[in-house]
C-alpha cells in the first residue's frame, strides 16, 4: 500500500466525515491520488464513462426505480395490503404480521427497502398506532426491520451491485435470494407472533375465505410482476435489464389503463422523481469505478487475497470474518458504498477460498441491509421515524429482538448455503 | 429560475423516456419479431449516462447525495458552516484540477465512434466534464456561502 493510496484514503474518510456526498469523496480523493501519482488525470474520465459504456446491467437499475415509483403511485399498495390483512390478519399481533407479509409481497416489485419503509410501512404504521392498540416504538420497529426484505427478494438493486462489483450473474443472484426472504420473513413473523403472545398484542377479525380469494382477485395483476420478471429472465427470453424495463411498462400498464390512478401530470412527476433518484445511484457507482482503478492499481485484492492465504483460513471462518465485519461496518456506511467499494476488494479472496460468488453476494447483501436497521446510520430506523413521526431512540429500543433474529437468519444462511443454492443451482447457475 | 428548472427536467425527462423506450424496444424487437437491434443498446446506455449527469448537474441537490452525516447532523451550526468550507473547497478544487484532462480525453474521443451508430463518443463523453465544472463550482459556491453565514453570525455576535 503506498503513500500515496493512504493520503488518498484519508482524505476520502475526512471529506465523509465532514458531509461531503460519498460519490463525489471518492471522485475527488481518486483525483488526488492519481495527481500524486503523477498519472495522467484523463484516468478520472476514462474510468467512470468506460465503466458504465461496458457495464449493460447497471441500467436495471433506474428500471427498477421507475416500476417501483409507478407501483406506489397507484392504487396497487391498497389492494396488497387489503389481500394481507385477509390472508393473515386473524393471527396473534395481526398487524405485524400482514406488516411483514406485505414487505414480502411488495418486495417482489420495488427492490428497495425505504421504499418499502415509507410508503405502505407507513399505512400500517399508521393502522397500528390507531387507538394505540400497539406501542409506537413496536409498530415503527416492525415496519422498519420487515422493509429489509425488499431487496433480498426479487427484483433487487444492491444484487445489481454486487453484481457489477463482483462480475456475477445477477439472474442467479436473484434466484439465490428467494428463499432468504421467505426464510427472513417467515422468522420475523414468528418472532412477532411470540412478542405479541407475551405483550397480548390483538388480533383482526377474521374474514371468510371467499372475501379473500376475492382480496386475491383484485390484487392478482400487480401480483403476477415477480412472476413476469423471473419468467422472463429465466426463460431466457431477456436480460435483466430488459425484465426491468417490461417489469416497468407492465405497472405502468396496470396503474394508467387498468386502475387508471395515474395520468399524465402524474406520470411527469414520476419520470422526474425516478431519474432524480436514479442520478443518485449513479453518482456512487460513478465514484466506485474510479475507486476501483486506484485499488486496481494498488494490488489491493491481489494483496487481500495473499494475506487470507498466507493465514491459511477455512472458508467459513473467512465468511463468519468478513459478516462480522461488515455488521459493524453496516452500522456506519451506507449499504451501496459498502456493495461498490469494499466488496470488489474482498471478492477475490473469497473466491479463492472456494466461495460460491452467488452465496457469497446473497449473504453480503442480507448483512448489508441488516445495517439499515442497525444504530447509528440506521437509515430505515430513521425513515420510519421521520415519516411517522415516532421518537427515533422508541423505535430502536424495540428493535433489538427483530435485529437478533435477522442476524440469527444470516448466521444460518452463512453456514447452510443450500438456503441461497437451492434454486440457482435447479436453473444451472 | 423556474423556466431553467423546468427546462433541466425536461431534458432529464426526455433521456430517461428515450433510455426506457429503447430497452423495452430492444426486448420488445428481439422476442416479438425475432429482430435483435443492436443500435437500442447504445441509444440506451448513452442516452441514460447523458441524462443521469445532466440531472446530477442541475437537478440534485448536494444534500440529496449519498452521505455519510453521522458526525455532521449532530454539529452546530458553525460547526456544519466550517464543514462545507473546508469540504466545498477541497473538493472544489479538485474537481476543477481533473478538467484538462477530462478536456484532453474528450477530444482524443472524437476520433473514436460508437460501434453501431458510428457515432463520435465525445458526444456522450463531454457530459462528464460538464459535471466536474458544475459541480466544482456549486461546491465552491456552497463554501463561500458556509463563509458568509460564518461571517454574519461572528457580526451579530
Amino acid at each position: 500500500m503506498s503513500s500515496e493510496f493512504l493520503i488518498m484514503a484519508a482524505l476520502l474518510i475526512g471529506s465523509a466525515i465532514i458531509g461531503v456526498p460519498i460519490g463525489i469523496a471518492l471522485i475527488s480523493s481518486s483525483i488526488a491520488y492519481l495527481w500524486m501519482r503523477g498519472l495522467p488525470l484523463t484516468m478520472a474520465t476514462d474510468a467512470v464513462m468506460q465503466g458504465f459504456s461496458s457495464n449493460y446491467i447497471f441500467l436495471a437499475i433506474p428500471l427498477f426505480i421507475f416500476a417501483a415509483r409507478v407501483m406506489n403511485a397507484g392504487t396497487i399498495t391498497d389492494r396488497m395490503l387489503a389481500f394481507a390483512m385477509g390472508a393473515i390478519g386473524h393471527a396473534r399481533g395481526g398487524l405485524a404480521q400482514v406488516n411483514v407479509l406485505t414487505s414480502l409481497i411488495f418486495s417482489g416489485m420495488s427492490g428497495s427497502a425505504s421504499a418499502d419503509a415509507a410508503g405502505i410501512g407507513s399505512v400500517l404504521v399508521r393502522m397500528m398506532r390507531e387507538k394505540n392498540r400497539y406501542p409506537d416504538g413496536f409498530a415503527g420497529a416492525i415496519t422498519a426491520a420487515s422493509s429489509v426484505i425488499g431487496p433480498i427478494f426479487p427484483p433487487s438493486i444492491p444484487m445489481i451491485f454486487y453484481a457489477i462489483s463482483a462480475n456475477a450473474s445477477v439472474g442467479g443472484l436473484f434466484l439465490g435470494g428467494v428463499l432468504p426472504a421467505i426464510l427472513i420473513a417467515l422468522a420475523l413473523m414468528a418472532a412477532s407472533y411470540w412478542i405479541s403472545a407475551r405483550r397480548g398484542f390483538p388480533t383482526e377479525e377474521r374474514i371468510p375465505p371467499r372475501k379473500v380469494l376475492s382480496l386475491f382477485r383484485s390484487a392478482a395483476l400487480p401480483l403476477l410482476t415477480p412472476v413476469i420478471l423471473l419468467a422472463g429472465i429465466y426463460s431466457g427470453a431477456m436480460t435483466p435489464t430488459e425484465a426491468a424495463a417490461v417489469a416497468a411498462f407492465y405497472a405502468m400498464c396496470i396503474s394508467v389503463f387498468v386502475y387508471r390512478t395515474v395520468g399524465f401530470r402524474g406520470f411527469i412527476d414520476i419520470l422526474i422523481e425516478s431519474a432524480e433518484k436514479s442520478a443518485v445511484v449513479v453518482m456512487i457507482i460513478a465514484g466506485a469505478f474510479l475507486f476501483s482503478s486506484v485499488i486496481a492499481i494498488e494490488r489491493l485484492p491481489n494483496a487481500l487475497a495473499q494475506w487470507v492465504d498466507s493465514w491459511d483460513m477455512a472458508p467459513t471462518a473467512f465468511f463468519l470474518l468478513v459478516n462480522a465485519v461488515f455488521l459493524v461496518l453496516g452500522m456506519l456506511l451506507p449499504a451501496a458504498t459498502i456493495l461498490l467499494v469494499i466488496v470488489p476488494v474482498i471478492v477475490p479472496a473469497a473466491l479463492g477460498l472456494g466461495i460460491d460468488p452467488i452465496h457469497f453476494g446473497v449473504v453480503i447483501v442480507i448483512n448489508t441491509m441488516i445495517g439499515l436497521v442497525t444504530p447509528p446510520y440506521g437509515v430505515l430506523i430513521f425513515v420510519v421515524s421521520a415519516v411517522n413521526r415516532i421518537n427515533a431512540w422508541s423505535i430502536i429500543r424495540e428493535i433489538v429482538p427483530f435485529i437478533l433474529v435477522l442476524v440469527a437468519s444470516l448466521l444460518l444462511l452463512v453456514l447452510v448455503p443450500d438456503f441461497v443454492m437451492l434454486l440457482p443451482r435447479q436453473f444451472g447457475y | 429560475m423556474t423556466v431553467l428548472r423546468r427546462f433541466a427536467q425536461a431534458i432529464s425527462i426526455i433521456f430517461f423516456l428515450t433510455t426506457f423506450l429503447a430497452v423495452l424496444g430492444q426486448a420488445s424487437f428481439r422476442y416479438l419479431f425475432n429482430m435483435p437491434v443492436g443500435w437500442a443498446v447504445e441509444v440506451a446506455i448513452n442516452s441514460f449516462l447523458v441524462g443521469s449527469w445532466w440531472t446530477i448537474c442541475w437537478q440534485v441537490a448536494l444534500r440529496e447525495h449519498v452521505t455519510f452525516d453521522v458526525v455532521y447532523e449532530i454539529l452546530p451550526e458553525r460547526g456544519r458552516a466550517l464543514c462545507r468550507c473546508v469540504g466545498g473547497l477541497v473538493t472544489g478544487a479538485l474537481l476543477l484540477a481533473a478538467v484538462p484532462g477530462s478536456l484532453k480525453y474528450v477530444e482524443v474521443m472524437n476520433r473514436i465512434t460508437t460501434g453501431v451508430l458510428k457515432l463520435p463518443l465525445s458526444w456522450v463523453y463531454w457530459i462528464f466534464t460538464l459535471f466536474l465544472i458544475v459541480l466544482a463550482l456549486r461546491f465552491i459556491l456552497d463554501a463561500v456561502r458556509a463563509i458568509a453565514s460564518l461571517t454574519i453570525a461572528e457580526r451579530s455576535a
